[in-house]
């Protein structure tokens, strides 16, 4: 730890302690300059209020007397000595108490702003704590301080809410690290298979290499689509920039997009599309429709109907794309918007799906402060609803 | 050696497959969990290739019922997790062996000729009888300093009439360690294949015909 010329205890106590000091000082200054005043100012309103009190006349004060140090003066004029004398006398004693009270009053002061300033500074120790061991593996920690919402509670607060956001973004790397190493090395191994077993083969036929190129170049395309989906994911976590986008109109054109590989299995959209401005991030929400529309053409049994509509909520507005297919339990719905779901048959891989479409669909609509939800229909199939807010989105996590 | 693949992912299963069967190995291929343990539990594989992470029925499953059910077949598990703790929960199901993939094709091999060592009675890598040396690795053979010329069912045939040290093998056994599940069970290719193989090992003649058991070296 790095040495500090003067700890901020010590100067705040050496602070209060001066003021309390200074300011002792100067009552005491003040105390004594008006008690002279008092005392030393009025003599004369002095001397008649004594002279009346002990029944003196006026005359009797004029009369001379023999004075102390050899020579006559006035009765009057002896008072006033004993007089000034006494008041010598008060204001010395006054100034020495006042001044030993003052030193005794500044050292404790000084030992008890030694003691306050330790104890109001104990919580910023804690956050100096804190930060001290934060590193990527305790991001979880919190200062988590209790007591009243002062400033340094704020300060505490503010840092836990710092921490929660780091601890959010690294999360969403590592994740992104470790889904994009065991999830490559499936496509990996395929094309070190194809490639290995096609090149040890001595009587290797240009069919062979033409079959194993193929093989390599759709593992490629799959990989390239786990990163791409793993990306998206890591993103969803916080929006960056938002804009009003027309849901409508981002469905129609991923429509369009999607027209030749759903007739290339005979399948048909049935739209029903209202106008829909939400609020969010036109890229993710891009992702969010591709993501929906692709996994239910990619399930829609040959030569059905996949329904699209677009509605209109007070709040914002919702997204439905249904599909036929098998029914789906109800215990199951859920889980298909989990990361790397696959149902229950080889199939689902077969047609290079990664498991994270629905996975997708949820974390985005959730980064929008949206939701997902899956429903089978009696008649089986999956009809998946998203809903959206149309006012400024907040922040999902914090 | 009769090999089963148990592996959803369709490329990886048929690459694999195709690369052990030119291994001269007898190679069939399962792509779902359930299906796989059925055919394992009818037929007594040497070694079954396990991918771990299979749908509907899950590698670890298929894996702890193997185990339990036939534990003369040798399991090497198949999987994306590289852990150590994948590997040592892995192994815990009963897995003889753990890869992790991506794997370097030679390694598969030498792992599933090292589990078929073990399947049954402990082999010895080069396998030896009279004047005859079969090596499974290098897939040679050899009578009298000799090397021979096989095919590889021929090869296939040897090294299992070898295996059992004396033992008569059936044809039924020699169809289910040689042949894949392709093969029609009354065709007559085990004797066809015999009958080469006593050509090209010459005289004195090894291979005995013990009528209605089987063959016998």
């Amino acid at each position: 730890m790095r040495r500090r010329a003067i700890s901020l205890r010590l100067r705040l106590t050496l602070s209060y302690g001066g003021v309390f000091f200074a300011l002792g000082f100067l009552l005491i200054a003040v105390s004594y300059i008006l008690v002279h005043q008092v005392l030393v100012h009025n003599p004369g309103e002095f001397l008649s209020h004594v002279a009346a009190r002990l029944g003196l006349s006026s005359a009797f004060l004029e009369s001379r007397m023999p004075a102390p140090s050899g020579g006559q003066e006035t009765v009057g004029a002896f008072m006033r000595t004993v007089q000034d004398q006494v008041v010598s006398l008060l204001l010395h004693g006054l100034t020495g108490v006042a001044f030993s009270a003052l030193a005794v009053a500044a050292v404790v002061s000084v030992g008890l702003g030694w003691l306050i300033a330790g104890r109001m500074l104990r919580p910023l120790q804690e956050i100096a704590l804190v930060a001290r061991r934060a590193s990527a593996s305790t991001l979880h920690e919190r200062i988590a301080m209790q007591g009243p919402s002062d400033e340094l509670r704020e300060l505490a607060d503010t840092f836990d809410a710092m921490l929660a956001r780091l601890e959010a973004a690294f999360e969403a790397q590592r994740e992104f690290v470790a889904n994009a190493s065991h999830e490559l090395r499936t496509p990996l191994a395929i094309m070190r298979t194809e490639v290995e077993v096609t090149l040890a083969d001595p009587q290797v036929t240009s069919a062979d290499l033409r079959r194993m190129a193929s093989t390599v170049r759709s593992a490629i395309a799959r990989s390239e689509d786990i990163i791409d989906k793993l990306l998206v994911l890591a993103e969803s976590g916080q929006l960056v920039d938002t804009e009003t986008v027309a849901l409508d109109t981002l469905v129609a054109e991923e429509v369009r997009r999607q027209t030749p590989a759903a007739e290339a299995r005979g399948l048909s959209f049935a739209l029903d599309l209202q106008a829909a401005p939400v609020s969010g991030d036109r890229a993710l929400l891009e992702r969010l429709v591709d993501n929906l529309m692709g996994n239910a053409v990619r399930y829609a049994p040959p030569d059905s109907v996949v329904a699209i509509a677009v509605g209109r909520r007070p709040d914002g507005a919702t997204l439905r794309v249904a599909n036929a297919g098998e029914v789906i339990g109800p215990d199951e719905l859920p889980h298909l918007f989990e990361r790397f779901y696959r149902r229950g048959t080889s199939r689902s891989r077969k047609d290079g799906g990664a498991g994270l479409g629905l996975a997708i669909v949820a974390a985005v609509a959730q980064a929008h402060g949206g939701a997902a939800s899956a429903a089978s229909p009696a008649g089986g199939g999956l009809a998946v609803t998203v809903t959206l807010p149309a006012a400024a989105p907040t922040a999902p996590r914090d | 050696m009769r090999v089963l693949i148990i592996e959803d992912e369709e490329a990886l299963a048929l690459a694999i497959a195709r690369g052990l069967r030119r291994e001269g190995m007898a190679v069939d291929v399962s792509l779902d969990g359930a299906d796989g343990l059925e055919k394992a539990l009818l037929t007594a594989y040497d070694v079954v290739v396990l991918d771990r992470n299979l749908p509907g029925l899950h590698g670890d499953e298929v894996c702890a019922r193997l185990a339990g059910e036939r534990s003369e077949t040798r399991i090497l598990m198949l999987t994306a997790a590289r852990s150590l703790r994948d590997k040592v929960s892995g192994l815990n199901l009963g897995a003889d062996d753990y890869l992790g993939k991506p794997f370097a094709f030679e390694e598969l091999v030498a792992r599933v000729r090292a589990l078929s060592r073990r399947s049954g009675p402990a082999r010895p890598p080069v396998l030896r009888r009279q004047d005859v040396d079969l090596d499974p690795a290098s897939r040679r053979a050899w009578r009298r300093n000799g090397e021979l010329d096989l095919t590889n069912k021929e090869f296939g045939v040897l090294e299992a009439l070898l295996s059992a040290s004396g033992a008569i093998v059936s044809s039924e056994d020699l169809l289910e360690k040689v042949w894949d599940e392709n093969t029609d069970p009354f065709s007559n290719v085990v004797r066809v294949t015999i009958m080469t193989l006593r050509k090209k090992l010459g005289e004195p003649p090894l291979i005995e015909t013990v009528a209605g058991a089987g063959y016998r070296l």
